[in-house]
């Protein structure tokens, strides 16, 4: 199982939580109606600083 | 009329459905092995086929497709992002090409594991895009038939056609792809994972992409500018890092 783990999440710390924050934003931005537009750029504007928070790190 | 308009309207929505199912097995297939990709697939056609036997037209109305998109696209946003950020750290000279391999070598029971878990998630991964997108495709039949007298058959036929051909584009393509270099291949692979995974989740969330499917073409290229970026940000702070113990 935690072989199976590491090889979707990888070995990175930030790149779950960095979804998991995404996936709430875009759970907000649905539910209180933000609107498409802005809910779509929160959302992956979050997910590519993940990208680039996991890349760095070690 | 009454065949053509069913048949070419399921024919272009199967077409679409089965290039992103194609684009995850092909991914997959390529970077972890055909028998991982293939069986996966075979797998999601075999649910599907179970699904449409015993459900019918009942389908539109009994599988949770919002449930379906959001597991699936958590699942390939967290394999994706894993990809994505190994091959940019790569690109930014913060692992060595192939280091993996180095690092297997090191210890050879911990290669067996590693492997191991690699194929299963391959294998799920085309697994469970196969299985949606078949499913989207039943429904997509169901709908577009259904809405006509006799118009089950010709969409069925053009669904069939569309996955026929897209069959068949998939296995051309196999040899070229392998042809590519290890890391841009996983850089690609990553951000359409990626992408795929933003679009499903996002949708399975109830979130409307402007232009509908054609977002997973702006959101590769969104995500293809960001890892680059990454990379050239990475080899920067390292040249910079470099120069001043230097």
């Amino acid at each position: 199982m935690l072989a199976l783990w590491r090889f979707f999440a990888g070995d990175s710390r930030v790149a779950p939580l960095g979804i998991a924050l995404a996936l709430l934003l875009a759970t907000l931005g649905t539910r209180l109606a933000w609107g498409a537009g802005i809910t779509a750029a929160a959302f992956v504007a979050t997910l590519v600083a993940t990208l680039y928070l996991a890349a760095r790190e070690r | 009329m009454n065949f053509w308009l069913p048949a070419s309207t399921a024919f272009f929505a199967g077409a679409l459905e089965a290039v992103e199912a194609l684009t995850v097995v092909l991914a997959v297939g390529v970077t972890w092995g055909w028998r991982s990709a293939l069986t996966g697939a075979a797998l999601g056609v075999g649910l599907v086929a179970l699904i449409v036997v015993l459900l019918g037209p009942a389908i539109v109305a009994v599988v949770p497709l919002g449930a379906v998109r959001l597991i699936v696209g958590i699942f390939l946003l967290l394999f994706g992002m894993a990809w994505l950020r190994k091959a940019v750290q790569r690109y930014g000279g913060r692992r060595a090409l192939r280091d993996e391999s180095a690092a297997f070598a090191r210890n050879v029971a911990s290669l067996g594991e590693a492997q191991r878990a690699g194929r299963r998630g391959a294998l799920l991964a085309a697994f469970k895009s196969v299985t949606l997108e078949l499913l989207e495709i039943a429904i997509v039949v169901v709908t577009v038939g259904g809405s006509a007298a006799g118009g089950l058959l010709p969409a069925a036929i053009g669904a069939f056609a569309a996955i026929a051909l897209v069959v068949a584009s998939g296995a051309a393509l196999r040899a070229p792809l392998a042809r590519v270099p290890e890391n841009a291949l996983g850089f690609a692979v990553g951000v359409m994972l990626v992408s795929y995974g933003t679009f499903w989740s996002g949708e399975g969330l109830g979130l409307a992409w402007w232009r509908d499917d054609l977002a997973i073409v702006y959101l590769a290229a969104i995500y293809a500018l960001a890892g680059l970026l990454c990379a050239y940000a990475l080899r920067a702070a390292a040249t910079q890092r470099a120069a001043a113990g230097g």
